[in-house]
């Protein structure tokens, strides 16, 4: 027999072997097992952790609200106390206190 | 659907075996297979509401069986890529598969397991239609009526599979045994 028709032999060999698999079955713990998976899987969904992150994004939308709020009131409160200054320079210029005077204006007004 | 009503418990103990050797003969591991079919039939608990009833019941679980086959195998290689990568990092740590043509054993046993190996291997390396069109088909004995059915495809684009893998399948076997790997 030749080398090449080894080779086909081995390889009709081999593929004969597709039809002489062998067939499992299921042990009778199949389903009971099932089961178990599915209850632990319902019950990590159920889990606090989990119910936690339904919320997340109502929280992430909270936080966001505080920190613009947080944000607007430092601006606006900055914004305020800048033309409280600019007033007090006026005001100072305006009737001639400067120095001390001018700062005495200030602190008094200014407070 | 309840996972303690009587329809569900019917359901499975009515596919179990044949989602099982559907998974085993895509995976070639009995392990694997019980895990995989548990998973299949979670699938079917979760979304047995999309079930449409446009193609019929034992169709639908058998083609999330496939899916659910080809996804682990897709795991496993890119776990086995990523093996390759830290082996090549790591020289010599790595796990070697034999490659090489078969040596002759007088045993018909092991002789026989020895071909199946190289026979999964080779299926293994087809194109994945062709790898789901006969493993459906020769393997697992479904005709190629049912095998359309599950891969949503025409007869003819499965006899033309079957046929392609077949031919694909020989030549990788002979290239095997000739000592010339792909």
């Amino acid at each position: 027999m030749s080398e090449e028709d080894r080779i086909k032999e081995r390889v009709e060999k081999t593929m004969r072997l597709m039809e002489t698999e062998e067939r499992l079955k299921a042990d009778p713990w199949f389903f009971t097992r099932l089961q178990a998976r599915i209850s632990a899987r319902n019950a990590e969904l159920l889990s606090p952790v989990r119910q936690g992150g339904r919320w997340r994004p109502v929280v992430l939308a909270a936080l966001a609200g505080v920190n613009i709020t947080i944000a607007a009131l430092w601006t606006f409160g900055n914004a305020e106390t800048r033309h409280k200054e600019t007033a007090m320079a006026y005001l100072a210029r305006d009737y001639g206190l400067t120095g001390e005077a001018g700062d005495w204006l200030y602190n008094t007004i200014g407070e | 659907m309840h996972a303690e009503t009587a329809d569900f418990r019917s359901i499975v103990e009515a596919h179990q075996d044949r989602v099982l050797n559907i998974c085993y003969k895509f995976l070639h591991n009995r392990e694997d297979a019980e895990d995989t079919a548990q998973e299949v039939f979670m699938e079917v608990f979760r979304s047995h509401a999309q079930f449409r009833g446009e193609a019929e019941l034992s169709t639908w679980i058998h083609r999330i069986a496939v899916t659910k086959s080809l996804d682990l195998i897709r795991k496993r290689k890119r776990k086995k890529r990523l093996g390759s990568v830290k082996s090549i990092i790591s020289i010599g740590e790595g796990r070697v598969e034999p490659t090489g043509p078969p040596t002759y054993r007088p045993d018909t046993a092991v002789e026989d397991e020895e071909y199946r190996q190289i026979l999964y291997r080779a299926i293994d390396r087809l194109p994945e239609t062709q790898k789901i069109a006969l493993t459906l088909s020769r393997i697992e004995g479904f005709s190629y009526k049912e095998t359309a059915a599950i891969m949503e495809t025409s007869l003819g684009s499965v006899e033309s599979l079957v046929f392609r893998a077949k031919k694909n399948l020989r030549t990788s076997l002979s290239r095997t045994f000739s000592g010339r790997i792909d």
